[in-house]
């Protein structure tokens, strides 16, 4: 009897699961696909961010990017006073330059070292399996469009967010949302895509809308475009002295 | 000035092959500052007389980058300052002067995406210091009571390998004095957790050899909230004394000097603290500092032994800063816009000090106002004591470009 009733609660408790089993098959899988859908593992392209205040004030910054999987070298090139200030993301440790000095020191993934809503990681976050564990929580409508609802889960303690929840449009496998909470569970922020153009069944160009939910009137607009596959790109630019050499200058291409 | 005009040709010469590239295109980039300064004199000071002085002062200075560069790398850098200066209150007379100051010019090459070379006059990155680098026998050194004096290069081939696990740079130094010509080398690793190490070594004939160590670590970098602390090391030894001697007493043999400090911002107020220490084996003791003091007085110690030395006279100093970047971060429209600083140089051999107050606004795109006020104070045979000027004023108005 002990042992139909443990197999009926079993059974039970599997039902949820079976309900939210991935119709796509293997998720980690299909979030790879997602994340080469936004951006080539090795690419480079170009930023816009504007943040508006609910004062009425707002911030632009542009500057380019380039990607190697989880390593990011971005590079300011507006306001001028910013010009040659740059950010460094090898997989878990982040970098600034001084755009002064050149000097490079570490800095922390939850840092807004540009200031506005988005924080370092949000500027080179582009492998979301190496920084995340993904679970599929079921189907959800976002703007009248089908996605997938998933569930990250930080793996490393320093990643700015402890949990994020994803939604991606099932016909184009754009992230067309994703909320980021805190350790509390409480939303802090999320982002909706307000505008994506593909090419060749990537995106070209996208534009997403980052809103505080703590204070809605203040939010950040991030545009990435000139979105570029390279061949290859060497490690060095991932490198503390390379970014020291000045090297790697703000040339708007 | 012979190993300049050298380097500018050669320059030139690389600057020419690589335009021939593709896509390759020249970028400007500095600031434009307008300054006024109103200063104090220190009528105790020994340098009345021997260092130019000016209770009232303007001036323009132009900081220009102009970088080469194909795609985003630079294939060379033109950095410079260009500074006019009106002395207005200087017994009477007005006296205007222009100067223009090549800080770095060069050129680099690459071969393939693991060796690089640069030449031309340039900065060799050595010490891990942010307000002096006591272990540097190349670059011209720092002034820690001058943090926003733009620096010069040296006239140098540098040769980089840089791979992930380990990079070496190797370079030669020209001067204009042959003897003084150099070589030295440095190997850097990251391979220690949260650990930036370099070791590095110098020789040339006249300079002897010089061994350093730097070493940065952040030790609770896994740690959300405290990722922001870092601490840093860089020491040396050397085998020939770098500084006249003011003192009869003996130096300790190897001459070596070292600095520690660390840097943390705070979280959600965003205030950034920066501690530093420094300790030099050839800096005179309160004793031999206030001797040196009344040589100078009775016209027995040249003055030029004591004022080519700045913050360098006694053997060991501390400087405190706190940064507030912005008062808020939150779209104040005036508060978002106004930073402060503050930070205190204190010679610890003699307890005199240097310290600085600023303000800094943003008020208008692409530009910044700051008012500064430096107050230098210690007894008459003490260092900052004997600054020319015990107060000083500065209004910037600066336009980026």
């Amino acid at each position: 009897m002990k042992r139909l009733a443990f197999v009926l609660i079993a059974v039970a408790a599997a039902l949820p699961l079976a309900a939210q089993s991935f119709p796509e098959g293997d998720v980690v899988a299909y979030i790879d696909k997602v994340d080469a859908v936004t951006l080539p593992v090795n690419s480079k392209g170009r930023m816009a961010v504007v943040d508006t205040f609910s004062s009425g004030d707002d911030r632009a910054s542009d500057g380019f990017f380039v990607r190697k999987d989880n390593r990011v070298v971005w590079v300011a090139t507006a306001p001028a006073s910013q010009k040659n200030f740059a950010l460094l993301r090898d997989q878990d440790v982040f970098w600034q330059r001084f755009a002064a000095t050149n000097k490079v020191v570490k800095t922390s993934a939850t840092a807004n070292s540009r200031g506005g809503e988005t924080s370092n990681l949000d500027l080179t976050r582009f492998n979301t399996n190496l920084d995340y564990a993904v679970k599929y929580l079921g189907e959800d409508d976002v703007d009248g469009k089908a996605c997938y609802r998933f569930e990250l889960r930080a793996k490393n303690r320093k990643l700015a967010y402890s949990l994020v929840q994803l939604w991606v449009e099932k016909s184009t496998r754009i992230p067309v949302k994703k909320a980021f909470f805190a350790v509390s569970e409480k939303v802090l922020k999320y982002y909706t895509v307000t505008k994506a153009e593909m090419k060749d069944g990537r995106i070209a160009e996208m534009e997403m809308q980052y809103v505080d939910a703590l204070k809605p009137q203040d939010t950040s607009r991030l545009r990435i475009f000139d979105i570029t596959p390279l061949s290859s790109v060497p490690e060095q630019f991932f490198t503390r002295e390379y970014l020291e050499s000045g090297r790697l200058y703000p040339y708007e291409f | 000035m012979k190993s300049s005009v050298l380097a500018t040709a050669l320059v030139i010469a690389l600057a020419g092959h690589a335009a021939a590239q593709d896509q390759a295109a020249f970028k400007l980039s500095g600031d434009v500052d307008a300054q006024a300064i109103s200063s104090a004199q220190n009528m105790s000071s020994v340098f009345q007389g021997f260092t130019p002085f000016s209770e009232v002062a303007a001036g323009g200075i132009i900081d220009g980058k102009l970088a080469f560069s194909r795609r985003y790398t630079t294939l060379g850098l033109f950095d410079f300052t260009f500074q006019e200066n009106n002395v207005l209150d200087h017994n009477g007379a007005k006296i205007e002067s222009l100067s223009l100051l090549v800080n770095e010019l060069y050129a680099d090459l690459n071969y393939g995406d693991l060796l690089y070379l640069r030449l031309g006059k340039q900065r060799l990155k050595w010490g891990a210091g942010f307000i002096y680098n006591p272990s540097d026998p190349v670059n011209p050194p720092k002034d820690p009571t001058a943090l926003r004096a733009v620096r010069e290069g040296v006239t140098a081939l540098k040769l980089e390998v840089i791979t992930k696990p380990l990079s070496v740079m190797t370079f030669g130094v020209l001067y204009d004095v042959l003897g003084q010509t150099g070589v030295g080398s440095r190997v850097s690793t990251p391979l220690i957790p949260n650990t930036d190490l370099a070791l590095s070594g110098y020789w040339s004939q006249n300079e002897s050899w010089t061994l350093a160590l730097n070493a940065s670590v952040a030790p609770l970098y896994e740690m959300p909230g405290w990722d922001t602390l870092q601490l840093w090391f860089e020491g040396c030894i050397y085998d020939k004394a770098r500084y006249l001697l003011v003192s009869s007493a003996p130096a300790v043999y190897p001459y070596y000097s070292f600095l520690t400090g660390g840097t943390a911002t705070l979280p959600e107020i965003r205030t950034v603290v920066l501690l530093e220490y420094y300790h030099l084996s050839e800096g005179l003791s309160a004793g031999d500092l206030a001797g040196a003091y009344q040589g100078v007085r009775a016209g027995t110690v040249p003055r030029s032994y004591m004022a080519g030395r700045p913050a360098r006279l006694g053997s060991d100093y501390l400087f405190i800063s706190v940064t507030q970047p912005t008062l808020t971060d939150d779209g104040n429209l005036v508060f978002d816009k106004i930073g402060l600083l503050a930070s205190c140089l204190v010679s610890l051999t003699d307890a005199s000090f240097f310290a600085t107050g600023g303000v800094t606004t943003t008020f208008v795109k692409d530009s910044e106002v700051d008012l500064t006020v430096t107050w230098a104070n210690g007894g008459p045979e003490t260092e900052f004591g004997n600054a020319l000027s015990s107060v000083a004023v500065t209004l910037d108005a600066k336009v980026f470009f």
